[in-house]
């Protein structure tokens, strides 16, 4: 299972067109956002923090949606994968890998608005505080990956890509990574706290100032990775030939 | 001893379309069959069932002993898929050296590419590689991992006639070392010179299963052909025996069933043959009457 993962990633990393604009949208969105508006505070936090931990957290949500979808949707057309499932590999060792290198992916992005926040905004933390930033994307963007393996075999080719920039779009509007939540309408405000965007950010706040980890958030995203593994795990063992 | 492969009564429907229909045969360890049969016969659905790709309707597979997929994540199975892709962005030797480490035991990879005739290739990425070229792949894949069944499914489609020879060979070594090889093909030749058992299909249903040989002299059709003076189809297909005729040239080939008869009711007629010949009926000839002709079906699917 490590030669797969290994080679899935070599595999990503060596794209570096589809990479360097992975990479670069959460850290221009951030620059951008960070000379709009006033100094002052936003959701509890300084505004550069609190668009610092928004945008790591769209960069780990869109690397991992982007990153693992399209590409399986690519490869379940051209049969690659109708190959691999003939091959000594279970599909939770696929799963596990694919989720790995979702995680994989979604590092650098985050740590590239970091370093832009720190060095440009005058964002500091703790090392503590760093470290738990990382610990969160890497863990955090499991949900985010299982939700790429389902769109990726749910979907087909073109759609697939329509499907990915509309759940990163939609999660990142109402998840209140773009827009603060209390800018949106009432409704809306309230679907906000069971996304895993929202709860991700949230999380992120906490950890940002050492304030504690809400457990609703945390359930939160746990009952999104569960939910989004079981599902890619159905569609796995339901496609067969279709591959 | 277990065998290779076993259907026990197969079927296998889509709807309302039975792609197999109650299908039984064995392959003993170490035998080289091939799978023959028009398109639409029900090969693509043998060869997805052989590999757990999909589940039969009724009836039971079994590989080496045990439910195909099962036998596939052992890694004891390896395949050359006919649509069978391959991932972006790697290159030749990550994807075949991928494939040896999935597999609990693999050749080494100095090997594979020799076997597949990758040499110098290592470093190419995939996806840019020519037909040719990335079928070798495929195969290289199927056979990294030293798997104890092969299966082939039209192996050297874009092949020229120099790799074709040399994948048969890399696939007859494997059979020498006991590798069981079920392969599928349109290439006859290919057939005659590396199957020692054919098995064929039509409209889902094992339709024979024998040596070439046999399958050939299980047709009691003749081939007349003769160059003609005058070539007249209609009157050729009215002669005596007659079942099928090609007169695409002067060169005309009549499939016949009363070969005597034929050959005299031609001498009588008025088109003027010229360097007659009879001769047995090709694998190709059998292979057409066994699975187009529905009587000729019947006649050959009696047990003898």
């Amino acid at each position: 299972m490590l030669a797969f993962a290994r080679f899935e990633l070599r595999r990503s990393v060596r794209d570096t067109r589809f990479l360097f604009f992975l990479w670069a949208m959460p850290a221009a969105f951030y620059m951008l956002l960070a000379r709009l508006g006033h100094a002052g505070s936003l959701q509890g936090l300084p505004r550069p923090e609190a668009l610092m931990v928004a945008m790591i957290a769209y960069a780990t949500m869109g690397s991992a949606l982007y990153g693992i979808g399209p590409p399986l949707a690519q490869e379940r057309a051209n049969h690659w994968i109708r190959q691999l499932r003939v091959m000594p590999l279970t599909g939770w060792q696929w799963l596990t890998a694919k989720v790995a290198q979702g995680a994989l992916l979604a590092l650098p992005g985050a740590v590239i608005v970091a370093v832009i926040a720190a060095a440009g905004h005058g964002v500091g933390a703790s090392p503590g505080a760093w470290a738990g930033l990382a610990v969160l994307v890497t863990v955090g963007s499991v949900p985010f990956s299982a939700l790429g393996l389902v769109v990726g075999q749910a979907l087909d080719g073109q759609a697939s890509n329509t499907a990915t920039l509309f759940l990163t779009i939609s999660l990142a509007v109402i998840g209140g990574l773009l827009v603060p939540v209390s800018l949106l309408p009432g409704p809306i405000h309230h679907l906000a706290h069971a996304l895993p965007s929202y709860q991700l950010a949230a999380t992120g706040r906490a950890v940002l100032d050492g304030t504690g980890i809400d457990a609703v958030g945390i359930a939160v995203l746990a009952i999104w990775t569960l939910a989004a593994v079981v599902i890619a795990w159905v569609l796995w063992r339901r496609h067969g030939a279709a591959g | 001893m277990t065998p290779a492969v076993v259907f026990s009564k197969v079927s296998r429907s889509y709807g309302d379309i039975t792609a197999l229909d109650g299908v039984s045969f064995e392959v003993a360890v170490g035998e080289m069959v091939a799978l023959l049969g028009p398109n639409g016969a029900g090969k693509s659905t043998t060869v997805d069932l052989m590999l757990g790709l999909r589940q039969p309707s009724a009836g039971q597979v079994k590989v080496l002993g045990c439910p195909p997929a099962h036998a596939a994540s052992e890694g004891r199975v390896g395949a050359m898929l006919q649509d069978g892709g391959l991932p972006a962005n790697a290159t030749v030797g990550e994807v075949v050296d991928l494939a040896r480490r999935l597999y609990p035991t693999s050749r080494p990879l100095a090997e594979v590419m020799v076997l597949a005739g990758l040499t110098g290739l290592e470093a190419r990425r995939v996806d840019r590689l020519s037909g040719g070229q990335a079928q070798r792949v495929r195969l290289a894949v199927a056979l990294a991992g030293d798997p104890k069944v092969l299966f082939l499914d039209e192996p050297t489609v874009g092949f020229d006639v120099e790799a074709r020879r040399s994948v048969w060979a890399a696939v007859r070594g494997a059979a020498a070392q006991g590798v069981t090889v079920v392969f599928t093909t349109h290439q006859l030749e290919e057939v005659d010179a590396n199957a020692a058992r054919v098995l064929v299909l039509a409209a889902g249903r094992l339709v024979a299963d024998g040596t070439t040989a046999q399958i050939k002299s299980r047709l009691s059709e003749r081939v007349v052909t003769a160059t003609l003076a005058t070539v007249c189809p209609e009157q050729l297909a009215a002669l005596p025996g007659v079942v099928d005729v090609d007169a695409s040239g002067v060169r005309v080939r009549l499939r016949t069933q009363d070969a005597d008869a034929t050959v005299s009711a031609l001498y009588r007629s008025e088109m003027g043959p010229a360097a007659l010949n009879i001769s047995g009926a090709s694998l190709e000839d059998a292979l057409i009457a066994l699975t187009h002709v529905d009587d000729a079906v019947a006649r050959l699917v009696e047990p003898g």
